[in-house]
């Protein structure tokens, strides 16, 4: 056997396959989007008055928007309200549960989403419901008795296009359960229910809603629905 | 064709349709995460990489001049990404012969030529930055000399001239590791 030369060498280096990006992917990337915003300048032209093209004014409202901002954020810390920064909505579940109506109002879910995971470790579905105005995710979900431990939950969408309507969890469902500016989150151990009211908003922004499924750190299901405007 | 399908499919983005950019991610994720994953040998690394390009992407979408074809903008972005992982990193120094990523052989791939594929790859890794990214885009993603002096903003000659010496030093480097053919 020799050295290899300079042609055996491009050789294998040109037969290298692609690799298969991960099946996570493609819904990561898409919650991801989801969560985030194009910055259009068509947009920005329209919030910003004439005036600030002029640069010694426009340094001057800057410079005070700064201060008044930094002015707002030492308050904040120093009256002890952290929370203030906290944009998520926290649902307590007793006000939630069991007082919602029926999460289909006896219609038929548009798509069934079935949770199936590798190794058996969550078990579950997701039903997608159009009532009126609304677009509604019944989730129900839990750990297999193989792989006991919380499941994690989200619902990732473009606050540009969707907002919460309400959210609902029948009386005897376990775990927690928060709203975010551009998701719905939880957890459960046993066996969870909830039911996540959405409303489509009337401008441009994504229009899928990443679902996804984390246990033990590890996302384990994602799914992209893309429900059709009413 | 593909250039002024992408165009058109950036237009129904700007205009409002979510699908269009989702169209997109479908058509380049592939190619954008083997960028990354050749460069930055990391699973985890290439999908953060790859998720932060088109998320940056997404957000940037109104200052996309279409006369650079989005997979050229797209692909510079995962470039200077993966780039800067890489220099955060500095994982390059810090190698482990034990990690490398595990590729689906093809057909004709007999052991042999997966054992070498392996040495090729933990050579490459051991090239810097400049060389590894040209062999990469050459080798593994098939680009023109002219395609990734543009990718890269470098002159042509500049690319010839890297792709040599970087060809060179993995030799030198398999040689020195006594892989024979």
């Amino acid at each position: 056997m020799s050295n290899l030369n300079l042609d055996d060498l491009i050789q294998c280096l040109d037969s290298h396959p692609l690799a298969e990006p991960p099946a996570e992917l493609h819904p990561r990337i898409m919650a991801a989007i989801a969560r985030s915003r194009p910055r259009t300048s068509r947009g920005v032209a329209g919030l910003v008055p004439r005036w600030m093209s002029e640069p010694r004014l426009r340094f001057a409202t800057i410079f005070g928007l700064g201060l008044v901002t930094g002015v707002a954020l030492l308050s904040a810390v120093r009256s002890g309200k952290p929370d203030a920064w906290n944009a998520v909505r926290r649902v307590d579940p007793a006000h939630v549960s069991g007082s919602m109506i029926e999460p289909g109002a006896g219609r038929e879910p548009l798509e069934t989403i079935p949770i199936s995971v590798a190794d058996g470790g969550v078990i579950g579905s997701a039903d997608v419901y159009r009532v009126g105005e609304e677009t509604r995710f019944d989730v129900s979900l839990e750990s297999s008795e193989e792989s006991p431990g919380p499941v994690e939950w989200s619902l990732s969408f473009d606050p540009a296009a969707w907002e919460v309507a309400g959210v609902d969890r029948p009386a005897g469902s376990d775990g927690t359960l928060a709203v975010g500016p551009a998701d719905v989150h939880g957890s459960t151990t046993g066996p969870g229910r909830v039911t996540v009211a959405m409303r489509r908003l009337d401008a441009p922004g994504a229009q899928a809603v990443v679902f996804q499924v984390v246990k033990s750190g590890r996302v384990v299901f994602a799914h992209t629905a893309l429900p059709a405007s009413p | 064709m593909t250039a002024h399908a992408d165009a058109e499919l950036v237009r129904e983005c700007r205009a409002g349709d979510p699908r269009a950019f989702e169209t997109l991610v479908r058509k380049y994720e592939r190619p954008v995460y083997n960028l990354a994953l050749r460069m930055l040998k990391d699973r985890d690394d290439a999908m953060d990489v790859t998720q932060t390009a088109f998320v940056k992407a997404y957000e940037k979408l109104d200052s996309y001049d279409d006369k650079y074809g989005f997979f050229s903008w797209i692909y510079r972005i995962a470039i200077n990404e993966s780039i800067n992982v890489s220099k955060r990193s500095k994982r390059r120094d810090e190698y482990d012969s034990g990690v490398t990523v595990a590729l689906a052989p093809t057909q004709e791939t007999d052991h042999r030529a997966g054992v070498l594929s392996d040495e090729i790859e933990q050579a490459i890794e051991m090239l810097k930055i400049d060389y590894r990214m040209v062999i990469v885009l050459k080798h593994f993603q098939d680009f023109s000399y002219e395609e990734i002096a543009d990718l890269l903003r470098i002159p042509e000659k500049t690319v010839k001239s890297r792709l040599f010496t970087a060809r060179q030093q993995l030799k030198e480097i398999l040689d020195a590791r006594g892989i024979k053919r």
